[in-house]
């Protein structure tokens, strides 16, 4: 099919390619794979875990067969695992819309499946072509009868099928290499993530939870419909606003862009320090801006709740760093279920001394009132570095998932800081003592 | 006495009621034209105003469905906007959610009707035209709209999608999934190939070949998705083995 070329089988095979023929793309990632042990260094004794050339071979064709979902894993995956070449890498990166959109039609049929009636005999008006694209499914306009705007989230019918297809054949895909015992944890961890993203009656509660408790000025959480929802179906008030990237679009004023990362800050310290519960898909896409600069918060499908002994110990780390007790450092991550307990001391000195440089790095946030991202641009480039070299230390490391969440949801968080530019002052009651209460919004 | 058209819509309508529900309890066979009219409320002689066999009312059952699926989609909100490829898909969903409600009645004769052995009937031919029907004024709604070509052979590639549907609505009978999802997939996915085979104009070229390889492969997705080999290797044969009548 000529639409082919958009898929992502097509530009994964154009990523191996680069520029040269089919034939000789197998080749190519053949000779990539020898050329490349997939084992540490310092365990070159163990040539028998270092990659075969069959299962390159294997891993080449099952990476072409990848779609959807177990695509989205793979890119999880590849920040994690050092097995792709470059240029897979590269394709891997760029975002897929995760499944195929649903056409009218289709999108038709998943409301009469869910409410064993027709569109037209429940709403007053319904849009069948989607407004948004939401991870794993599609959002649509709809008008009750009492004239009430509505966000319906639809899926795919069979999208949890899939899911559990894509996992297996991912696991399968594996198999060959030395560091799949390491993955697992995640695998599970995102499998069942994506279990949950694809349940709309939790992410239902989900939401519901917010909206009785955030209560935050200036933000709003939607307000959910229970009787028009099912594990297929999401029915929500409407949110008026733009998304955030096309908010920015418009050029809004540097005060405007201030205030809207100050409200996306203020939901993020709320949410995890007041309850213990963070939105955790800091996409541009989910906060609404509206004319009045407030904020919506969308999308629930993601959301994680954290242990209050959890909460405490993370409250504490960057003390802890910046006083300089490594002891005391490494019993707050042994608490935290992050690091293995019997480390060398040579080990634990050079882990400290990442951590040291991280810590560093984040307590620049706080050194002044305020912290400008349209100048310090290079900011989060210098993080990445850090957290790299922290990586190199990963096998000491218990992969926690709700660390891995955290950080993901506050390195997204300030990502989009930086392309609002704005100057904003990140110190708050929570992480800075002495700061009282109040003295922000 | 003269009775209104639409009291004998009503009447047509408690006929077929009243047959589906004593074919789902007694069978066929055991059904008399005078408990279905008993059933319905008329009289035991006027039934065979509206049918004269008991034939005639299981084709009457199955154009009476295509009327209501057709009537549906002219209430489609936003049908208007709606791609060939979607209007199709909803023309299918609309009649097997029809046929949901009566699915034993379904199981029970649809085979009968829409795979005989010899060349089909008077009332076969006449659910067969109109559904024909149905379709290309569909197609011609995309031809108007510039969204496919026009076509030569139009009437084969209608006669196509009319095969597909009878495949379709067997797969259905035999689909367990929850919700008949696997149907809903199976449509969706089969579509796609046939419409990109309809944008690409291959039908146009060798509609020969095409309509056969649209038989096969979707009559082979059955055959592999369901254990009934025999049955399907029949039908298929019976599918291959005579073209589509003209």
């Amino acid at each position: 099919m000529p639409q082919s070329d958009k898929t992502p089988e097509g530009r994964l095979a154009r990523g191996l390619a680069f520029g040269g023929t089919a034939a000789r793309m197998g080749g190519a990632y053949l000779k990539y794979a020898a050329r490349k042990p997939f084992v540490r260094a310092e365990d070159r004794e163990r040539e028998r875990r270092s990659m075969s050339e069959k299962s390159a071979e294997v891993l080449f064709g099952g990476l072409c067969r990848l779609k959807g979902t177990a695509l989205k894993i793979a890119q999880m995956l590849s920040l994690e695992l050092d097995i792709f070449p470059p240029e897979i890498r590269c394709e891997l990166e760029k975002s897929y819309t995760d499944v195929p959109p649903m056409n009218r039609a289709m999108a038709r049929k998943v409301l009469v499946n869910a409410y064993g009636e027709r569109p037209e005999d429940v709403f007053a008006s319904f849009d069948s072509q989607a407004f948004a694209a939401a991870s794993l499914g599609q959002v649509h306009r709809a008008v009750g009868h009492d004239g009430g705007q509505y966000a319906l989230k639809i899926q795919y019918p069979t999208i949890r099928r899939t899911i559990t297809d894509d996992i297996r054949l991912l696991r399968g895909l594996l198999r060959p290499f030395a560091e799949r015992k390491a993955l697992e944890p995640t695998i599970v961890e995102i499998e069942t993530r994506f279990m949950e993203e694809t349940d709309y009656l939790a992410e239902a509660g989900n939401a519901r939870f917010f909206r009785d408790n955030l209560n935050l000025d200036n933000v709003r959480t939607p307000l959910v419909y229970e009787d028009l929802c099912t594990d297929r179906v999401l029915c929500m008030s409407f949110m008026e606003g733009k998304t955030l990237n096309h908010w920015l679009e418009d050029d809004p004023s540097q005060e405007a862009r201030d205030t809207v990362a100050r409200r996306l800050d203020d939901i993020f310290l709320k949410s995890f320090y007041g309850l213990h519960c963070i939105h955790a898909d800091p996409n541009p896409g989910n906060y609404i801006v509206a004319d009045d600069l407030t904020v919506g918060l969308v999308d629930f499908g993601c959301v994680k709740r954290f242990t209050p002994e959890f909460v405490a110990c993370y409250q504490r780390l960057p003390q802890i760093i910046t006083q300089g007790d490594k002891e005391e450092y490494f019993d707050a991550l042994r608490s935290m279920d992050l690091v293995n307990s019997d480390l060398d001391q040579a080990t634990k000195e050079s882990i400290y001394e990442c951590a040291y440089a991280f810590g560093v790095w984040l307590g620049r946030l706080f050194d002044d009132e305020y912290f400008d991202f349209g100048r310090e641009t290079g900011y989060i480039g210098e993080g990445k570095e850090i957290m790299r070299a922290m990586f190199r230390h990963r096998k000491h490391f218990t992969m926690n998932p709700d660390l891995v969440f955290l950080d993901r949801t506050r390195y997204g968080l300030m990502r989009i800081y930086e392309q609002l530019k704005c100057r904003i002052s990140l110190r708050n009651p929570y992480e800075c003592p002495g700061i009282s209460p109040g003295t922000k919004e | 006495m003269k009775i209104s058209t639409k009291q004998k819509m009503e009447n047509r309508r408690a006929i077929l009621d009243a047959a589906v529900d004593l074919m789902i309890e007694k069978g066929f066979r055991a059904m008399s034209m005078r408990a279905v009219a008993r059933k319905a409320g008329i009289g035991d002689a006027t039934i065979y105003n509206y049918f004269p066999t008991k034939e005639s009312l299981i084709h009457g059952y199955y154009l009476e469905a295509l009327e209501t699926a057709a009537d549906s989609l002219e209430r489609v909100e936003d049908y208007d906007s709606f791609t060939l490829r979607e209007r199709l898909q909803v023309l299918f969903e609309t009649m097997l959610e029809g046929y949901l409600a009566d699915r034993e009645f379904v199981d029970e004769t649809f085979s009968s009707v829409f795979f005989r052995p010899v060349p089909a009937g008077k009332g076969m031919r006449a659910i067969r035209a109109r559904f024909l029907e149905i379709v290309k004024e569909q197609f011609e709604a995309a031809v108007e709209s510039g969204e496919l070509p026009d076509m030569m052979l139009k009437e084969l590639v209608y006669h196509c999608i009319w095969d597909y549907f009878v495949a379709v609505t067997l797969y259905w009978l035999r689909d367990d999934s929850e919700q008949f999802s696997n149907t809903t997939v199976f449509i969706d996915k089969s579509l796609d190939l046939g419409y990109a085979m309809l944008k690409a104009g291959v039908l146009d070229k060798v509609t020969g070949l095409a309509s056969f390889l649209f038989k096969s492969h979707v009559l082979s997705r059955i055959e592999v998705l369901m254990d009934e080999r025999d049955t399907f290797s029949k039908l298929k044969e019976e599918f291959m083995g005579h073209a589509a009548e003209r």
